[in-house]
């Protein structure tokens, strides 16, 4: 059965089929084997937070293991080693694994490059050294990347950003400032930092703006503290300090003072990415929901026959189904070359929304089990949640989607 | 202090209750859109009198002002009833109104509203709030039931003033969703007020936003008690549409709306007039709250009657019609809640 009238390519059933023996094969035996090291808190997470080296290690094996079956690497441009597929191959393949995999098996999604964490055409500007030095491994999965763009005063408002680098005598620079919310910081090798170089264009918001290279192990990169969140004990996003770290112009990345771009050029990538996972996610909880609801008796009957049970789930059902189509629609305007600022926007606003939605209420539909750790209802919640602040809160999105509309751009 | 209704009260309000669902049960309403009853035709004349004569426009003012010598909460109670019923008429700017003239001194004024003798209309300000200044109103209003009122109220935060309506001169008239209000556009510059009232003195303004939350909690209680009913009557698949939770899971939302409307705006009424700090917050989150529970209600009572729900002949279009003007009286709820976050913590 296929709710979709418009199917994919036979190419991508296919891609989409060999994920699927790509995760039997390498994702969820790897859950299996190592059940005790994820349930237990305190072998899933060093003691300053950060993963165990032996979960780094699983993560990095999903990463390798994918980009030798030739997933990875799905969307990197061709002429930088990937597979060259466009947005509707990159949302398609991710909401698979994301639909699939669920709450429970999280680290399913390092099987595709994120622009954050690994290669895409966000790094089209390395410098040939960086490309020998960073773009190989990353393209292996060997090594890991994150995006150093928010600090604590500079959120949403990122063109307020105070992390400088200032041009050092005999060349490169010296980098000093703060990023927060960095996702993967405390297990990646690299991380791009966005640093003001030209103060006063900076303060003018015309730029100013550039992006570097930096490796994790520089001298004057600490990570201060990995941020823990939800009540856990550790987590995947840190606070890193920078001091004086020396910086060589082969680290400079995409053009100077237009390092604004790397971070813009990010985000359409970005938004389908965390689309897939809201209707991915949304999805997979759904169906569990809905399969609980046929076998759960209360008073002699199942639950699936109460309307106070069935009537939100079929409502998120509706919702997600919109936002499936919403996200479909972006990422075939994106892989036409057109901006699709104001359909993506609205795709990720709804989307993670809806997608948050149907979590919580699969969650409700299952009653106190909803809660477990081993339904992973609430892993998934806590994931979805985030994601209406992360990646352009919603208040930002909507506030994108007015722009658009005040400048003409009313079509829909 | 008493949060639920007295054996008093409750008289009080069960006897205005009563005669409303006599006198003005919701099938008359179609005389008032057909023209059958207006405010120059005797029945209507008869009916305000026999309000009148019951005290209710008096309710809540002192004794020693010729008033009946209630308090705003026996007022909130009455008020609740008249939204209950959808009875229209000017009840509220007339029985504000007899506040304004009685604080003024005018005694005959007073008495004559008191009588039903002389109706109130009331303005409502476009954007700006209006000014009161120095016994001169200015500003641009709607008046409600201006039809067959002499004196019209005009109230802000900072003052309550009685106009002639001769005075505001000749408006634009509009038609209102509410078939059964008046409704005349006006801008006026430095028109004399015959009474004014600081709201130092008394917060009419504030009253009249606690009233209309009484008028609103009526409303979506009444909403809800007709979606209630129809689901007990109306079968379909051989049994009542009520066994259905998609129904009556919404019939126990629009009870939790109407009580959370109802008993916030008894406690803004019970509060109103003390020394607490935190009044002007309880008032205006029963307006907020009374308005979002009327109109929701009054939504769901449509959707819930099905078909019927949107027949002329069905009444739930009158709850969703006055819901959204009453919604806009004495502050919308956009400018409220703006005021709310600027309010220091409740108590």
């Amino acid at each position: 059965m296929t709710a979709i009238a418009f199917a994919h390519s036979d190419e991508l059933d296919d891609i989409l089929a060999g994920i699927d023996a790509y995760l039997a094969s390498e994702v969820y035996p790897r859950y299996e084997r190592n059940r005790e090291l994820l349930e237990e808190p305190r072998l899933y997470y060093a003691n300053d937070g950060r993963f165990s080296p032996d979960v780094v290690q699983m993560i990095r094996e999903i990463r390798m293991t994918s980009a030798k079956a030739g997933y990875f690497n799905i969307s990197v441009p061709e002429e930088m080693g990937g597979g060259g597929m466009g947005f509707g191959a990159y949302f398609a393949c991710l909401e698979h694994i994301f639909r699939r995999c669920g709450g429970l098996m999280n680290f399913g999604q390092y099987a595709i490059s994120h622009w954050a964490y690994g290669p895409s055409a966000v790094l089209s500007g390395l410098t040939d050294e960086a490309k020998e030095r960073v773009l190989k491994p990353l393209l292996t999965g060997e090594q890991m990347m994150c995006f150093g763009m928010s600090e604590p005063d500079a959120g949403s408002d990122v063109a307020r950003i105070r992390t400088t680098a200032e041009a050092a005598p005999g060349g490169g620079w010296l980098l000093n400032g703060r990023k927060i919310w960095t996702s993967n910081a405390p297990i990646a090798e690299w991380m791009i930092v966005l640093a003001v170089t030209d103060p006063e264009l900076s303060a003018q918001r015309k730029g100013g703006i550039s992006a570097f290279m930096v490796p994790m192990d520089a001298s004057g990169v600490r990570i201060e503290r990995v941020i823990r969140m939800w009540g856990e004990g550790g987590g995947t996003e840190a606070e890193t300090a920078f001091e004086d770290v020396a910086i060589e112009p082969w680290q400079l990345v995409g053009t100077l003072n237009q390092g604004f771009r790397i971070g813009m050029q990010g985000v359409s990538l970005g938004r389908v990415f965390n689309c897939a996972r809201a209707i991915g996610l949304g999805r997979w909880a759904l169906e569990k929901a809905v399969e609980y609801t046929k076998s759960r008796i209360v008073f002699d009957r199942p639950i699936s026959d109460y309307q106070g049970v069935m009537f939100p789930l079929a409502e998120s059902f509706t919702e997600l189904h919109a936002a499936h189509l919403l996200a479909l629609n972006a990422a075939a305007l994106l892989d036409r070359g057109e901006g699709a600022v104001k359909e993506l926007s609205m795709a990720k606003l709804m989307a993670v929304q809806a997608g948050a939605r149907a979590v919580d209420r699969a969650i409700q539909a299952h009653g106190a089990i909803g809660f477990t750790n081993e339904l992973g209802l609430t892993d998934a919640y806590r994931s979805l949640r985030q994601v209406n602040v992360a990646d352009g809160t919603n208040e930002i999105l909507t506030r994108t989607i007015v722009n658009r509309l005040l400048k003409g751009d009313t079509e829909i | 202090m008493h949060l639920l209704p007295t054996d008093e009260q409750e008289e009080i309000a069960s006897t205005v209750r009563n005669f409303l669902a006599k006198e003005m049960p919701l099938t008359r309403l179609r005389e008032f859109d057909d023209g059958a009853i207006a405010i120059d035709q005797p029945f209507w004349e008869q009916f305000w009198k026999q309000c009148a004569e019951q005290g209710w426009f008096g309710l809540g003012l002192p004794e020693a002002m010729g008033g009946v010598g209630y308090s705003v909460v026996e007022e909130v109670l009455l008020f609740r009833e008249i939204g209950r019923a959808v009875a229209p008429g000017p009840f509220l700017s007339s029985v504000l109104g007899a506040r304004v003239a009685a604080h003024a001194g005018h005694a005959d004024l007073v008495a004559d509203i008191l009588a039903g003798d002389a109706v109130v209309g009331l303005a409502e300000s476009h954007g700006d709030p209006g000014t009161i200044i120095g016994a001169r109103v200015s500003g641009s209003f709607d008046v409600l039931y201006g039809d067959g009122a002499e004196y019209v109220l005009v109230a802000n935060r900072v003052a309550a003033a009685l106009v002639r309506q001769a005075d505001l001169g000749l408006g634009e008239h509009v038609s209102c969703i509410d078939a059964t209000i008046d409704l005349v556009r006006v801008h006026v510059d430095n028109v004399p007020a015959l009474a004014i009232v600081d709201a130092a003195v008394d917060a009419v303004y504030q009253r009249g936003a606690l009233l209309v939350s009484a008028l609103l909690a009526g409303m979506a209680e009444a909403t809800r008690d007709l979606a209630t009913e129809y689901a007990k009557v109306r079968v379909q698949f051989g049994r009542p549409i009520g066994v259905n939770q998609g129904v009556k899971h919404e019939c126990a939302s629009m009870a939790v709306r109407s009580d959370a409307a109802t008993y916030q705006t008894f406690f803004a009424g019970v509060v109103l007039g003390t020394a607490r700090q935190d009044v002007d917050f309880h008032v205006t989150t029963a307006k907020i709250m009374a308005g979002d529970s009327a109109m929701q209600n009054a939504s769901s009572a449509v959707q819930l009657h099905g078909a019927m729900g949107y027949t002329y002949e069905h009444s739930a279009h009158r709850y969703v019609s006055r819901s959204h003007v009453y919604d806009q009286l004495f502050g919308s709820a956009a400018s409220l809640l703006d005021k709310l976050v600027r309010m220091p913590a409740p108590l």
